[in-house]
């Protein structure tokens, strides 16, 4: 697209101006400030494409007003522009309400309705914001670098549209840091979620205690009801009790008006009988049991006293017969108790030892036979072997004369003699001392038994025992044995009998003087009752006795029992009153007495206290579960429907954050994705285009590389070194940064450009931060090679630097200088 | 025979958060759910009615007061003598504090009958030759399929069955699943109709045949956003064949009107309240009219809403606007014009258009919506504040 020229009724500060701008060529507008350069850039962007259809912010100016002149003239331009082959005059008169209209140059017809207003949307691709952002290009953008402000950023905002410089990252950056007001506070949207969510399991916690705590109170529901089924039954009850007290009630009232009938016949009765006893109200009954003591006293002495004699008799019987037998064993009486008791100690002794004796003696005897046996064999044996050893001998003799070898035979034989005549000299002797020891033994054994033998027939006969050959010692030995000491027993037997008839005798006399004092206390008892006068004590103790109970009568009647019934005696107030009350109960109670004698008043009201108290109890039980199931129920409608309320917030509350949450990182997500395709898109075409500008803006780097986060990196010519992202940002003087950033833009452009139609650039001071130097190789590059396939219109307030270049060649050639004031 | 049915009270609730209605509207709103009731009861008296059905949900348990519950026995007391069955529902469930319930030391009149087992037991009223069968939910209601098993009852000419329940396929997505039933299993039971309470719009069950064989009443008073429009009581005949008419009557006093206002392109608040207007206009809406404007599209951030309050809240009872429905306050169109060097924003805008056309779920569409909204806001550097959400 080539814009031919522009025409300008009014716009802005700028009224009835003409330019036209070059085809072949750089077109240069140089004139100082103010005097309408950015206005003519305005009105060049406003032809193209008009204005826009939504302005900004309230308080900021709209663009249509920001540039209509001052003195209410025309509002119009005009733009003949070539484009897709057929060239057009636009117009627009911003005055109008469609104030726009395009004629076909060639046949100047009016072929609006082809084209939108925009028309370097239309051909170019580019809405007018895009175009502006994209081709006009300002010394005041390339020349703002600082410290805050990189080529990176700058780029970013170009590329990707972002107006006051928000590029995707900050946006991205405030998507991540956005908050949500909880509770008057902002937190991070899933802190809020979070925060939410936990409200929400607990108001959901407190709705299932709440429901919990309610049906757990069904329990109480089902117990009230039994309660109440059983209070109902109580209340029949104590109905039921009611009359049946008032019958028992009445039945009892009837006995007691009997019974004061009764009492007051009885207190009559007993007041006659009083006045016969009156004689006897002084008797000394006090003496009675005196009286009594002493009579059983009496009684029991005079027992006693029958007891002790007859037993003296049956004692002095019994002794009478020991004497006799001890008397019969005379022998034993004439020897004395001590001699008796020192001979049976004697008999006693030989008793035991003569059967030891006799054993003795009858084992001597055996063994004296034995050893005899023994000794007669050892002497046979001994004679037998002096009778071989004296042949043995003999035959040695014999033997010896003869020749040498029987000599010796003779030898041994000899000898064999020697030996058996020694054994049996040995023998011999041997036999000889048993049969001697054997006859001792015997003879000592004989001995012993005799001894004891004569001693015991000596004894027994001291106590007078027959003795003869033929007594068995033994067996006469044990019976007077036997005797002496059933003897010695009759003895002691009879002493003691002699000693308990003394004894006897002696308390007989002391309990006949017990008897005179007691017989003296009674008939001093019976005197004072004047009772002396009968016969005997047994008839005196009954008048007494009989008299004792008339006396006791008197005191029984006067001071208890007539005192008693005097006392339950009703008063006349009293028995009217009784009367009235069972007038009262038979009209309560009517014709149903049936029953009311079985129970006594006192056992129903205990019945009805009883129903009462169960009754009492099963209203508290019912009063306590109704407060309780009532706290139960009043906490639930208290709770319920504000935790209900609050439960409903809280879900509207999460499902705002939630929306909000999943929104914001929609948003994100897909920013940071769009962001990273438009660099991408852009890191290539830089790179294919903005390398080979670079170095024709500025000799000293080359190499200008973007990456795909628009990340960028040169080559220093001199060193070959290659300059990142720090050092181009920290390092490089703000010149050089304007270069490498103009480079971009212009790739940019050209990257646009070859995609369709040919862009329009629009340099408005675009080269004022470079040096002289580099502002001529840089203005001599736009002009020579850019300008040749692109329309560019250049407009500055630096004249002079301009016309320092106005004679060169090139200059001449490829630069058409035009000026704001003279057109 | 001719019976009235009416469920649903709610005695002693207030209008829904989504109506945003101050304390003494809500309070005045209550007065009118009472004036239902009582509108109903008047029907069942001027049309002389046999029976008076109440499926349900009377009250609300928890904001259950003496005053409603002696209202309530007042009241259908004085129907005296026509008999009148209550099958108390999921929100008036047999609770601990109930007045329904038997250990309660509440006296309902002679004339009312409650059902209060958990199974369905059969009642029969012989001057009318027919059998009252009814159910009482507990607690939060009872899920069980009752319906699924064959009901017993003692037959008669006219056997009715009354109940809170969900009719499957039509229950409206916040209604708690409570007696679940089929069109199909409420055919088989046989009975010569169902009077059902729970859901809150009038609609009539048939069978095959096209004869009703069942109906919701509704609730007697609209509270919220779901309970838009006339809200009735049913007065219904039982012919001696054993045919159902039904006739719907209107017994509250007060709508809920819900309107939806396309204010997409309005440069000002003139033209709002012009498009408002001319939408209120058409849906009838009454002074004592409770009107909730839904305003959809997109807005430019340059017109003010406030007028809107200003000038509708004096027209009728309550007015409540919502903002939420409406699209972010961008030109989409604008922003999505095709431009070669692809700036930020359009490609944003154009990733999530694509990212919407290629979704039906609402929620995700209503997500990407904002995501636009805050990706943009994010973009121009404005605060990201949080959308509306009703």
């Amino acid at each position: 697209m080539w814009i031919e020229s522009i025409t300008i009724q009014g716009f802005g500060c700028l009224i009835n101006s003409h330019y036209r701008f070059p085809k072949d060529r750089l077109a240069l507008i140089i004139d100082e400030n103010e005097r309408g350069k950015s206005t003519l850039v305005a009105a060049i962007i406003a032809a193209l494409c008009g204005f826009p259809a939504k302005y900004g912010r309230a308080g900021i100016m709209k663009p249509l007003d920001a540039f209509r002149p001052w003195g209410g003239e025309t509002y119009a331009v005009e733009l003949e522009l070539e484009a897709g082959g057929s060239r057009y005059v636009v117009q627009r008169d911003f005055n109008k309400k469609n104030p726009f209209l395009v004629l076909d140059s060639r046949t100047n017809q009016d072929v609006s309705a082809q084209f939108p207003t925009d028309l370097a949307h239309h051909f170019l691709g580019l809405p007018r914001e895009d175009y502006e952002r994209i081709a006009v290009i300002s010394g005041k953008d390339v020349g703002q670098f600082s410290s805050s402000s990189t080529i990176r950023t700058r780029l970013i905002a170009m590329v990707e549209g972002s107006k006051d410089s928000q590029s995707a990252e900050i946006a991205i950056e405030s998507l991540k840091n956005a908050v949500y007001k909880l509770d008057s506070r902002t937190i991070q949207p899933e802190t809020a979620i979070s925060r939410i969510n936990r409200g929400i399991s607990e108001k959901l916690d407190e709705i299932s205690k709440l429901d919990e705590a309610l049906e757990s109170s069904s329990k109480d529901v089902k117990i009230l009801e039994d309660l109440k089924v059983q209070k109902e039954h109580q209340l029949k009850l104590l109905t039921d009790l009611d009359r049946e007290y008032a019958r028992s009630r009445l039945a009892e009232v009837r006995r007691k008006l009997e019974d004061a009938r009764r009492d007051a016949e009885q207190c009559k009765t007993l007041r006659q009988e009083l006045k016969e006893l009156e004689p006897y109200a002084d008797f000394p009954a006090d003496r009675e049991e005196e009286l009594s003591s002493a009579v059983t006293s009496l009684k029991e002495i005079r027992n006693q006293i029958q007891e002790r004699e007859a037993e003296n008799q049956r004692l002095t019987v019994e002794a009478q017969a020991l004497r006799a037998r001890i008397n019969e064993r005379e022998h034993f009486t004439r020897l004395g108790r001590d001699r008796l008791m020192q001979l049976y100690g004697l008999i006693n002794g030989i008793k035991d030892s003569l059967p030891h004796a006799q054993t003795t003696l009858d084992s001597a005897r055996r063994r004296q036979i034995h050893d005899s046996s023994q000794a007669n064999r050892f002497l046979r044996k001994a004679v037998a072997l002096l009778t071989v050893a004296t042949l043995l001998f003999l035959a040695s003799i014999a033997t010896l004369a003869q020749d040498s070898a029987v000599k010796y035979l003779g030898v041994a034989t000899l000898l064999a003699g020697v030996v058996a005549g020694t054994a049996g000299a040995r023998l011999w002797l041997r036999g000889r001392e048993m049969r001697d020891a054997a006859s001792e033994a015997l003879k000592e054994a004989e001995d012993v038994f005799e001894q004891n033998k004569l001693a015991a027939i000596q004894y027994l006969r001291e106590l007078g025992v027959y003795v003869s050959a033929q007594s068995d010692l033994i067996e006469l030995l044990d019976e007077t044995c036997s005797e002496i000491k059933n003897y010695l027993a009759d003895e002691d037997q009879l002493a003691q009998l002699s000693n308990q008839i003394e004894s006897n005798r002696r308390s007989i006399e002391e309990i006949r003087k017990r008897e005179k004092e007691n017989d003296d206390i009674i008939r001093s008892i019976l005197k004072s009752a004047g009772l002396d006068s009968v016969d005997s004590i047994e008839q005196a103790l009954l008048a007494f006795k009989e008299r004792c109970k008339k006396r006791d009568r008197y005191w029984q009647i006067t001071n208890s029992e007539l005192p008693s019934l005097e006392n339950r005696l009703l008063s006349d107030a009293e028995l009217s009153k009784l009367k009235a009350e069972a007038d009262e109960l038979s009209a309560l109670v009517g014709q149903d007495t049936a029953a009311g004698d079985e129970q006594s008043p006192f056992d129903v009201d205990r019945k009805r206290q009883e129903v009462q108290q169960k009754l009492r109890e099963i209203e508290e039980q019912i009063s306590n579960l109704e407060r309780e199931v009532g706290l139960v129920v009043e906490q639930y409608r208290r709770r319920y429907p504000v935790v209900q309320e609050e439960l409903k917030a809280l879900r509207q509350e999460l499902q705002r954050a939630t929306r909000f949450n999943n929104a914001i990182q929609r948003a994100k997500e897909v920013l940071e994705e769009v962001a990273s395709d438009i660099r991408r898109r852009w890191a290539d075409a830089l790179n294919r285009r903005a390398s080979s500008i670079l170095p024709r803006l500025n000799p000293d780097y080359t190499d200008l590389r973007f990456d795909d986060s628009l990340n960028l990196t040169i080559r220093r010519s001199g060193d070959g070194r290659i300059l990142d992202k720090l050092v181009i940002d920290s390092c490089l003087s703000t010149g050089a940064k304007d270069q490498i950033y103009l480079s971009a833009r212009l790739a940019c452009c050209l990257e646009l450009s070859a995609a369709g139609e040919s862009m329009p650039i629009v340099l408005d001071d675009a080269l004022m931060a470079f040096d002289d130097e580099r502002f001529e190789n840089a203005f001599r590059f736009i002009a020579e090679e850019l300008a040749r396939n692109q329309q560019i219109i250049a407009l500055t307030c630096h004249r002079g630097r301009h016309e320092r270049l106005a004679n060169q060649d090139w200059f001449k050639d490829h630069v058409q200088v035009m000026e704001i004031r003279k057109t | 025979m001719r019976f009235v049915q009416f469920s649903d009270c709610h005695l002693g609730s207030a209008g829904s958060s989504s109506l945003a209605l101050p304390d003494e509207k809500n309070a005045i709103l209550r007065d009118d759910i009472r004036d239902s009731v009582k509108a109903a009861c008047r029907i069942a008296k001027e049309n002389m009615a046999h029976l008076v059905l109440i499926p349900g949900d009377v009250f609300d348990f928890e904001l259950l007061k003496p005053e409603i519950t002696s209202f309530l026995i007042d009241l259908l007391e004085s129907l005296a003598p026509t008999p009148v069955f209550i099958a108390p529902g999921n929100h008036d469930g047999l609770r601990p504090g109930s007045p329904y319930m038997p250990a309660s030391d509440i006296s309902w009149p002679n004339n009312v009958h409650i059902f209060t087992t958990q199974n369905f037991e059969s009642v029969a009223v012989r001057e009318l030759d027919c059998t009252i069968t009814g159910v009482a939910h507990v607690h939060r209601g009872i899920t069980d399929r009752l319906l699924s098993e064959r009901i017993s009852r003692a037959d008669a000419p006219i056997n009715l069955l009354i109940f809170h329940g969900s009719r499957e396929g039509f229950r409206p997505s916040d209604k708690e699943y409570v007696i679940p039933f089929s069109d199909q299993e409420l055919a088989n039971q046989g009975f010569t109709y169902a009077a059902i309470g729970h859901y809150h719009s009038f609609s009539t069950i048939t069978n095959r045949d096209g004869q009703i064989i069942g109906a919701y009443s509704g609730c007697t008073q609209g509270r919220g956003l779901d309970e838009t429009g006339d809200k009735i009581a049913i007065l219904g005949e039982i012919n001696s064949s054993g045919s159902v008419s039904l006739k719907p009557i209107v017994i509250c006093r007060r709508r809920i009107i819900s309107v939806d206002v396309d204010v997409t392109g309005a440069k000002s608040d003139e033209s709002v309240l012009q498009r408002v207007a001319q939408r209120l206009d058409k849906s009838e809406a009454r002074e004592e009219d409770i009107v909730c404007i839904s305003l959809i599209g997109t807005l430019s951030p340059l017109v003010e809403l406030s007028a809107i309050d200003r000038e509708f809240s004096s027209r009728y009872f309550h007015v409540r606007i919502s903002r939420s429905r409406l699209t972010p306050d961008y030109d989409i169109e604008a922003l999505l014009v095709d431009s070669a060097a692809a700036p930020l924003r359009s490609a944003f805008v154009r990733k999530m258009l694509e990212r919407k056309n290629s979704t039906s779920d609402p929620e995700e569409l209503a997500t990407i919506d904002d995501a636009i909204y805050y990706g943009l806001s994010a973009l121009d550097g404005r605060p990201l504040e949080p959308r509306d959400v009703d």
